[in-house]
């Protein structure tokens, strides 16, 4: 395979070909070289195909790309005249020429790509580091969701998810739930690029303007909760769960605003959408903090703030993402700070004046673990619900009593929560006589709420206040 | 005349299945790997335009590569587009003199899978992945190189040169390896 030749001319001119610094004189003289040597003109060869694949590992020139935009480029051609034929394949190489150049300087601009960070990182070599954008846990793909351990991300890694989902928490703050089948490339801390699948994404405001790029559209965020479903024929969805976004096609831009929708596609540009959250349905919950849950405790459906709230269940315990980050006040009113049983048989009852101490510069989060059933039960009769809910920071407290709920509304919700009809006073989680004692279990870790809930004819709350970014 | 849905259709497949080879063969030729994805794409374009001259769809992996070589050619003749070439001389010789490998019907064994060339990779030492990271991830040049890691740029165009002999040695092993 390798041919030797005496001396290094070969070589040297070689290198600096596909280095492209080689001069005038250079060429000439390695024209020559490889003329009369068969030998030399197949090295020369084999120096170009594995020069070309090692591009190609780079995801700006992948397989998967090319292929990608090219099906769908002639698919397009498909549906214009003969006489609009050359015009376009002229407007169309030019445009991907200008495009590609913009590709290069970027690529100049970015940090190493997958595969070969991964080889340097098991080597452990001590080179200038990588860009870590984030860091990535795979979420099996059965009913209860478990982790897996944690692998950091880094800039350009492209990721081929064929089952369960990602969560992936940049270093900006940004956190991404992608859902399997799905083919992205974490591009930066900024930017993904989604060539298949369906992710839902919340931004801090340190990671506004952070963008999901897919085949016929780009989404900016501007501050918000979304979620975007891409097909491999190369169409997107876009949906504002919260805040505002920015959809841009072509020149065609659209800002979006929470409860909106917009489908892009190469033919038709950007075309309102009816908002159908549905398809988010699992990755909402782990872009919105909770890992898990058991039983009949479930994460509400995706939709709008406002609209969540309203939701009713007879058959479960919702977990409702409340506010997503505000600053901790020096004292919260809360019921339970530490782990352990509460309420049941516990020693430790379900109330208690325990606040949630801060600084003042610390953020939080807050969630609502709700029973709300769209009828009324019969006076007396009580159904009983167990199960957990595991969150992806550790819990600073549970406000179980309807005085405490009502105090932290405010700072707490991110729309009004309805107040109920049947016994307004009664939100919390209150034993009374008729009723069986509620069990309230905090994990160790400070991550699990275990709930044993009889709910009868009110309404049953848990304000739960984690840990924010 | 097939009608366009099956035309659509079948060169669909056709481009899921020959896109990969093509743009090895185009990059055999000399073109400039920024250029490698254009020719590819025009080669298709053509093959679009002219679906109705191809027998079978059995046959269009040489077909394309009759096309993609056809359009290299005319780069040779368009002094202004001779830039998505690497040196129009040489890319005359390397298409005057096609290697063994890329004969019709065997042009599959050349391409090198992305398995392959983890593994190959991962033979190669720490700073010489380092120094291919910088090249071909962060499309850097061996001056730019040199300066991040105190090496020469000689040094570092020889370093990528050896590397790229070792990988295609490395290669042409497991080939031969995964034939018995």
């Amino acid at each position: 395979m390798h041919t030797e030749h005496p001396d290094s001319e070969f070589d040297a001119l070689c290198a600096d070909l596909l280095d492209g610094s080689i001069d005038p004189a250079g060429r000439e003289r390695l024209f020559e070289i490889v003329r009369d040597d068969p030998a030399l003109l197949d090295e020369l060869r084999r120096q170009l195909l594995v020069s070309g694949s090692l591009f190609r590992m780079n995801p700006k020139f992948s397989d998967e790309r090319f292929s990608f935009s090219i099906a769908g480029h002639l698919r397009k051609l498909g549906d214009e005249s003969p006489s609009d034929f050359p015009q376009e394949v002229g407007r169309r190489i030019r445009t991907h020429r200008m495009q590609r150049r913009a590709v290069i300087a970027l690529a100049a601009c970015l940090a190493l790509a997958a595969i070969p960070l991964a080889l340097l990182k098991k080597r452990g070599t001590g080179g200038a580091p990588v860009p870590l954008v984030a860091v990535a846990t795979r979420i099996s793909g059965g009913e209860n969701g478990a982790m897996n351990a944690s692998v950091t991300i880094h800039e350009n890694q492209r990721i081929e998810l064929d089952e369960g989902m990602m969560r992936l928490e940049f270093t900006n703050g940004a956190v991404v739930a992608v859902e399997a089948p799905a083919r992205f490339t974490v591009k930066s801390a900024k930017e993904i690029i989604l060539q298949s699948g369906n992710l839902n994404a919340w931004c801090p405001d340190t990671a506004h303007g952070f963008r999901v790029d897919t085949e016929s559209a780009t989404l900016t965020d501007l501050g918000t909760s979304f979620g975007v479903s891409a097909r491999p024929d190369g169409s997107a969805d876009f949906m504002v769960l919260d805040g505002e976004v920015e959809v841009s096609n072509s020149g065609e831009n659209r800002k979006l605003l929470k409860g909106k929708a917009v489908r892009a596609t190469s033919r038709e540009g950007l075309e309102d959408l009816t908002f159908e959250p549905s398809p988010f349905t699992r990755t909402w919950p782990v872009a919105s903090g909770i890992q898990s849950t058991t039983g009949e405790v479930v994460p509400a459906p995706p939709n709008t703030p406002e609209i969540v709230a309203l939701h009713e269940d007879d058959n479960h315990i919702l977990v409702i993402p409340e506010r997503r980050s505000f600053k901790l006040p020096p004292r919260l009113p809360a019921d339970i700070v530490e782990p352990g049983n509460f309420g049941g048989r516990s020693w430790r009852g379900l109330h208690g004046a325990n606040p949630i101490l801060s600084e003042g510069t610390q953020h939080a989060r807050s969630y609502l673990l709700r029973y709300n059933p769209v009828g009324v039960l019969d006076y007396g009769v009580f159904k009983r619900f167990e199960g957990s809910v595991t969150f992806d920071r550790p819990v600073l407290g549970l406000i179980t009593s309807t005085g405490k709920l009502r105090l932290t509304d405010k700072i707490a919700t991110a729309a009004p929560i309805p107040e109920p009809e049947q016994n307004p006073d009664m939100r919390g989680v209150e034993g009374g006589p008729k009723t069986e004692p509620d069990t309230i279990t905090l994990s160790e870790d400070r991550r699990t709420v275990s709930v044993v809930f009889f709910a009868g004819e009110s309404v049953d709350e848990i304000r739960v206040i984690t840990a924010g970014d | 005349m097939k009608s366009k849905s099956n035309r659509l259709e079948q060169i669909d497949a056709v481009v899921h299945e020959h896109h990969s080879s093509l743009r090895y063969f185009i990059r055999s030729l000399g073109v400039d790997h920024t250029w490698v994805d254009d020719i590819a794409q025009e080669a298709f374009l053509v093959a679009y335009r002219k679906w109705d001259e191809l027998d079978s769809p059995d046959n269009a992996g040489p077909w394309l590569r009759r096309i993609a070589r056809n359009l290299v050619m005319n780069e040779l003749s368009k002094s202004g587009r001779r830039q998505r070439l690497l040196d129009e001389n040489l890319t005359s010789l390397l298409l005057q003199a096609p290697h063994a490998s890329m004969e019709p019907g065997a042009l599959q064994d050349c391409e090198i899978r992305y398995e392959a060339l983890r593994t190959c990779l991962e033979r190669l030492t720490d700073r010489t992945r380092k120094v291919i990271d910088a090249r071909y991830f962060q499309d850097r040049n061996a001056s730019q190189i040199g300066e991040d890691l105190a090496m020469s740029a000689v040094a570092v165009r020889k370093m990528l040169f050896h590397a790229r002999q070792t990988l295609a040695q490395c290669l042409h092993s497991r080939e031969v390896h995964d034939a018995h």
